[in-house]
């Protein structure tokens, strides 16, 4: 396994963890306290010192642009339909206003949708075929 | 996906050149050594630069490293 799968798959981790962590935090205590969890995004500051990055050869630059691609459209697309689902959802209250804590934990989710699906995808990439010019 | 239409013969090469390890010739190409598996499998088609390189280590044609297998 070389360095660039070992990092997606370490960041794969602290992102399940990170979603983990959320959900239990929430069922314990409320939506106010399971934002405490993306504290665990600090860990994707280990995997230079983890795993020595070396200069990636064209495979994994190819790997990493379309994983990269994967991970931003879907993370774009959750920030798009969760903001739109939180505006129908609060549109009709009394009064249509949305709880503080809601702009940032839709910024830190994005986060986690991004880590999650961009190591899932290099992992994945790795096990396919691949063809530079395509 | 469907399998890349370049063949290759790069494990038949690395044997008959004194059984040349993959890590070595990645170290000769400026690879991983991930790639060169990737490439004996038939799992990447690599760009001409690379092909060049691999050939070159090899001394051979690039047609003597690559094929390409039309469609039946």
């Amino acid at each position: 396994m070389s360095n660039h799968q070992k990092t997606a798959l370490f960041n794969l981790i602290v992102g399940l963890l990170i979603l983990a962590g959320y959900l239990v935090l929430l069922a314990l205590f409320d939506a106010k306290v399971a934002p405490v969890s993306f504290a665990f995004f600090a860990l994707t500051a280990l995997t230079p010192w983890l795993f020595k990055e070396s200069v990636q050869d064209e495979r994994e630059r190819a790997i990493t642009r379309r994983a990269g691609l994967i991970g931003g459209m879907t993370s774009y697309s959750f920030v798009v339909v969760t903001a739109m689902l939180i505006w129908a959802l609060r549109f009709r209250a009394d009064p249509p206003t949305i709880d503080v804590s809601v702009l940032p934990t839709l910024v830190m989710g994005a986060c986690v949708v991004l880590l999650l699906t961009h190591s899932s995808a290099v992992l994945w990439f790795y096990r396919r075929p691949l063809d530079v010019g395509s | 996906m469907s399998p890349s239409p370049i063949g290759n013969v790069i494990r038949r090469l690395r044997f008959d050149h004194g059984e040349m390890t993959q890590q070595d010739l990645a170290l000769r190409c400026q690879v991983t050594r991930q790639t060169i598996i990737a490439l004996e499998a038939d799992r990447y088609s690599p760009s001409l630069a690379l092909a060049f390189r691999i050939a070159r280590v090899f001394g051979v044609g690039l047609e003597d490293v690559f094929t390409w297998q039309e469609d039946p």
